[in-house]
């Protein structure tokens, strides 16, 4: 089935020496290519590391603007700049976004639906090991999913970051873009389907399956191996990368637990809140079927490299296959 | 920009006194609000939609139009009855105030109302006059011919999302954004010894690149003359304090 969505055939042949980059990589290259194409988009961001070295800060600095700290103001300041008929990306990270400026954002998503594209770097486990631990953001999704209108996309790698950041820019829709600062294994490629609103299945044994898996964000990559190792196994599991949170693919999400049965949902993010809320939203009105959730559950982060972060988490291969052995009765 | 003659001065005091009796007659349970402000702003609203900004009520997204951003959403009834006399809407749609979703859902909002250019459902919405003019400047550079009037009340000159937005204005030298200041010695349920407060915020606002000026709300000519100063300042935003009398 990779073939059909043209995965990176490295993720079945030699997993672990994959080519990473980081998602901030990928956002970076396709917020550049959004303002080739158009004049009106304009980039801000509030005291932001190295934002010198944004690749559209050097080739358009009269539209980009690195403030100093103004990380409340520049929400509605972005938002002036919408109704003037600009497309502002604002580029704090994900705790600023989401946490410290919720209710500016609530209060300019108000009734209006203005094209502003959000920016939640380091999401998720990211800043472990740099001392910042206290930045790590496992709430955001929650938190912007409490805001009408706005659409959430989590970008499984730079490849997708980048689709998605371009993709964001083209809709007139508020739109939040969740991605980690660590390098992720680059699992889709060009030819990957892409479209907001849409989630696509990225493992599908033949035959039928046993368990669906959703993921999204960096973890899909687990996912996937966890899927191929058991396949040896004899258990055949279907993951749906889920990269847009919010307008959920409601018909994917509900024939996978048709055609499975059992649905564990991977996110790095609180359960509590998350992508799994958002699935059990759906399925217990429409097709409620046993279901796991690997997440983080009701604990902040702490310092460590993200692998020992993900063991800890139980966002390893390791434990993604345990959970999926468990709810399949192995 | 017309010079205020003393015959246009009578027409404008006329318009405004036909203002505040719509606005304390009929529509607004003015009990609930807090109509002192409100009254307090009819004078300046006057003179800015009957002789100041460059708007069309009959084309009221028309591209080139000055544009006025209300922080102090509580005035909002004087806004809406100024706006019903400039042609904006019928005086009889003021009644379903409150009432249609498609008209207004009482402070105002961008999306149901023509003519109102941010959401004033928030405090801090100097942040969005920054932004509107920074859109500009990026756009005309210094040939802008557009002026972003935003109104401020003077508490909240207590909240720091406006101090961000402060330093961001005077930093982009943002000469076409005039921020009018009602001086309000109100709290919700208390006076304010704000005099302490505003000098301070005045000395700050001077260090941060802004030009301050004062003006009497209750004298047009005055008015006129202060906002003619505001309009000729150079690579700086101006912040005009509105003194109420008495």
């Amino acid at each position: 089935m990779s073939r059909e969505i043209y995965l990176n055939p490295k993720i079945f042949l030699d997993p672990e020496k994959m080519e990473r980059i980081s998602a901030h990589q990928g956002f970076d290259e396709g917020l550049l290519m959004a303002g080739d194409n158009d004049k009106r988009i304009i980039a801000l961001c509030s005291d932001f590391v190295e934002s010198k070295k944004r690749l559209f800060a050097k080739e358009y600095p009269e539209r980009f603007f690195n403030e100093d700290i103004v990380e409340q103001s520049i929400f509605l300041v972005a938002f002036g700049m919408a109704t003037m008929g600009k497309i502002p990306f604002v580029l704090p990270s994900a705790l600023f976004s989401s946490g410290k400026n919720w209710e500016q954002i609530r209060e300019v998503m108000y009734h209006n639906n203005m094209p502003m594209k959000i920016i939640g770097s380091y999401a998720g486990m990211s800043r472990g090991s740099s001392g910042k631990e206290a930045l790590q953001t496992m709430e955001d999704v929650a938190l912007m999913r409490r805001i009408p209108g706005v659409t959430i996309l989590s970008p499984c790698d730079a490849v997708e970051a980048q689709k998605a950041t371009i993709y964001a820019a083209q809709i007139n829709d508020p739109v939040y873009i969740r991605f980690p600062q660590e390098e992720i294994a680059i699992i889709t490629t060009e030819e990957t389907p892409f479209e907001i609103g849409k989630a696509e299945v990225f493992f599908r044994p033949g035959g039928d399956a046993d368990v669906g898996v959703i993921a999204s964000g960096p973890l899909v990559y687990n996912a996937i191996r966890a899927a191929k190792e058991l396949e040896d196994e004899g258990i055949r599991v279907r993951v749906l990368n889920l990269s847009t949170i919010k307008p959920m693919d409601t018909e994917a999400v509900i024939n996978l637990a048709k055609q499975t049965g059992k649905i564990v949902v991977v996110e790095e993010h609180q359960v509590a809140g998350g992508v799994g809320s958002a699935v059990v939203e759906v399925l217990v009105e429409t097709m409620p079927v046993p279901m796991r959730f690997i997440g983080v559950r009701d604990m902040f982060g702490q310092s460590g490299n993200q692998e020992e972060l993900t063991l800890y988490y139980g966002m390893d291969i390791e434990n993604i296959k345990n959970v999926i052995r468990e709810i399949n009765g192995n | 920009m017309n010079y205020l003659h003393s015959d246009k001065i009578k027409v404008l005091e006329n318009k405004s006194n036909e203002i505040r009796k719509l606005m304390t007659s009929s529509f607004f349970d003015l009990e609930r609000k807090r109509p002192v402000s409100s009254l307090e702003a009819i004078n300046i609203f006057t003179l800015l939609y009957f002789h100041v900004l460059k708007h069309n009520p009959k084309d009221p997204e028309w591209e080139e139009r000055d544009r006025l951003i209300l922080s102090n959403r509580h005035i909002y009834p004087a806004l809406y009855a100024t706006m019903a006399h400039a042609g904006y809407f019928s005086v009889e749609e003021l009644n379903t105030l409150h009432k249609s979703e498609l008209f207004s859902q009482g402070y105002p909002t961008r999306a149901f109302l023509p003519g109102v250019d941010t959401n004033f459902g928030m405090r801090g919405s100097l942040s969005q006059a920054v932004g509107m003019t920074l859109a500009d400047k990026i756009d005309s550079g210094r040939s802008s011919d557009k002026f972003f009037y935003c109104f401020l009340d003077s508490k909240e000159l207590q909240e720091g999302q406006n101090w961000e937005a402060i330093k961001m204005a005077g930093k982009q030298n943002l000469h076409n954004l005039i921020t009018i200041l009602n001086k309000n010695n109100f709290e919700e349920d208390s006076f304010i010894e704000d005099t302490m407060l505003l000098k301070a915020s005045v000395s700050r606002l001077e260090t941060l690149n802004w030009h301050v000026l004062n003006a009497n709300s209750n004298d047009f000519d005055d008015m006129d003359d202060v906002i003619w100063q505001a309009q000729a300042v150079f690579a700086k935003p101006t912040i005009i304090v509105m003194h109420n009398g008495g």
